[in-house]
């Protein structure tokens, strides 16, 4: 009975309770984390909305910049292990892949998020022209598919000082 | 000397008297293997991978410079439409290519 006890442990228990560890540590710190910054993002968005302007226009809005410069911002973003796996699942059937869409949103709104506050601690107060440009950095190894975006964004600050 | 970079094709409160031609800049960089796997890692949790945030801004500051000597070299002291392409080449590995017209503003 004891031997069969080691039996049944080692590998019905043992083995659940690894693959059980891998699904629910991603699931939780992945959500924490996407919480954590989703909240962020808030919180520096609303801050940088009443000292930064911005736009997709090619021309400034103010009437009479004095000084134009590039800004830059850029993220790299990797998706959990548990919405890897939902995505994978989600290849089979096809359709829309609602787990990697928030990871793909939130880098584009750290990184334009980046290039505002650089343009604000550089003296400038409105920022046109931006431009977003994104890419898989692990899409490289088909076998080991991640998701690896990388999000970049430039744009052309304007100053009236 | 400064180079004026914008992303569009005026600069304001400045007038272009000449236009030079074409500059871009590239490269390509990659981490160590230490951060690979650090990034691998933190894959399994999600969030940001600081190690590849670090790499494509070495990469986009490179790329950026070797643009910006181009157009020294040509005499320009201001590089208008500046444009940003990237591509992963290897898994955690990529190319960023600059590129942008240089001309002489005053």
């Amino acid at each position: 009975m004891g031997g069969e006890g080691l039996l049944f442990c080692c590998f019905i228990i043992l083995p659940l309770m690894i693959s059980l560890l891998f699904f629910i540590i991603p699931v939780i710190s992945g959500t924490i984390i996407e919480k954590r910054h989703l909240e962020d993002l808030s919180r520096r968005e609303e801050a940088i909305k009443s000292k930064v302007f911005f736009h997709n226009r090619k021309r400034p809005i103010m009437m009479d910049p004095k000084r134009a410069g590039i800004v830059y911002g850029s993220v790299t973003i990797g998706a959990d292990a548990f919405k890897t796996w939902l995505a994978q699942w989600r290849q089979l059937v096809g359709g829309r892949m609602g787990s990697l869409l928030p990871i793909l949103e939130r880098a584009r709104r750290e990184a334009t998020l980046r290039a505002l506050e650089q343009a604000y601690s550089q003296g400038f107060t409105e920022v046109g022209n931006i431009r977003i440009t994104s890419m898989n950095l692990g899409a490289y190894n088909p076998k080991k598919k991640t998701l690896m975006t990388s999000v970049l964004v430039y744009a052309t600050a304007y100053s009236d000082k | 000397m400064e180079m004026l970079m914008v992303t569009t094709e005026e600069i304001p409160g400045k007038k272009i008297v000449k236009v030079m031609g074409l500059v871009s800049g590239t490269t390509i960089r990659a981490k160590h293997i230490g951060k690979d796997i650090m990034a691998g890692l933190k894959n399994i949790v999600g969030g940001e991978l600081k190690g590849y945030t670090e790499m494509m801004e070495e990469a986009r500051t490179e790329a950026t410079n070797r643009m910006v000597a181009n157009a020294q070299a040509m005499g320009a002291n201001a590089i208008t439409n500046v444009r940003l392409s990237t591509a992963s080449l290897m898994q955690g590995a990529a190319e960023v290519y600059v590129y942008g017209t240089a001309v002489v503003a005053e």
